[in-house]
């Protein structure tokens, strides 16, 4: 892993593309700016682990059941009293 | 071009129907092209099926159906992808994860939904900041929470509060 030391408001270049910016230093927590194509994703990494992980699960391993599924919502609608 | 899939057989898919996500799905940077599949006769849950990777697709739902004031705030930066002139214009999905087996356990990630320019055909995954959402609601507590609300008086219709 390459480390780099920056202070407020020097920059990283990550290929021709991506630049990272130290917009802040403020005790123990530093604000980057992203400078970053749009076809780059750019998240925190807990979050985009979170989601990824999340994402991993919802693909689908067998054809899905969307009937089974259409009548799970169907069937709190369906009450007594006959709201609809 | 005939797409052989494993969960929905061949599909016929034609060049215009293709949806491009230039950031890919997370975790699935892999997949760029995708196909939206219609598989449910209430058109509630439609099919997110890859073309770049056949193996890889998704179940999405209108997250509006069951949780009617979700709103979708993210820095404009993470839709610019889909090109749109206005970012309300956004088509917004959200992925469900079905439990082998317990489809009464789905939940719905609202924390990052699928946006999509559908005249353009454009897609992205955004990722809302810490707030009201997560990446598992459960849809039917959710449905079930809805319909509670409504009730105590059936003779006419309460608007929905929210939160």
């Amino acid at each position: 892993m390459l480390v780099l030391t920056r202070k407020r408001d020097e920059s990283i270049m990550i290929g021709d593309d991506i630049k990272i910016i130290v917009v802040d230093v403020r005790g123990d927590q530093v604000k980057l700016g992203i400078d970053a194509p749009r076809h780059i994703p750019v998240h925190r990494e807990e979050v985009y682990k979170e989601i990824q992980e999340e994402n991993r699960r919802a693909a689908l391993k067998e054809a899905p059941d969307l009937s089974a599924l259409g009548r799970v919502l169907r069937g709190p609608a369906e009450k007594p009293d006959g709201d609809a | 071009m005939r797409l052989n899939t494993p969960r929905f057989g061949e599909v016929d898919v034609k060049e215009e129907d293709i949806i491009v996500f230039p950031a890919g799905i997370l975790g699935f940077e892999h997949v760029q092209r995708y196909v939206w599949l219609e598989h449910s006769d209430d058109g509630v849950f439609h099919i997110l099926q890859g073309v770049d990777d056949p193996a890889v697709a998704f179940v999405l739902i209108n997250p509006l159906v069951f949780r009617p004031d979700y709103k979708v705030e993210v820095p404009p930066e993470q839709v610019a992808v889909l090109e749109l002139d206005r970012p309300e214009e956004a088509l917004v999905m959200a992925i469900v994860t079905v439990p082998d087996g317990d489809p009464a356990s789905m939940t719905a990630n609202l924390r990052a939904p699928v946006l999509f320019n559908a005249e353009k055909r454009l897609g992205c995954q955004v990722v809302m900041p810490d707030g009201p959402y997560g990446v598992r609601h459960s849809i039917l507590a959710e449905l079930q929470a809805a319909a509670g609300q409504e009730s105590g008086d059936d003779a006419q219709r309460e608007p929905r509060t929210t939160k």
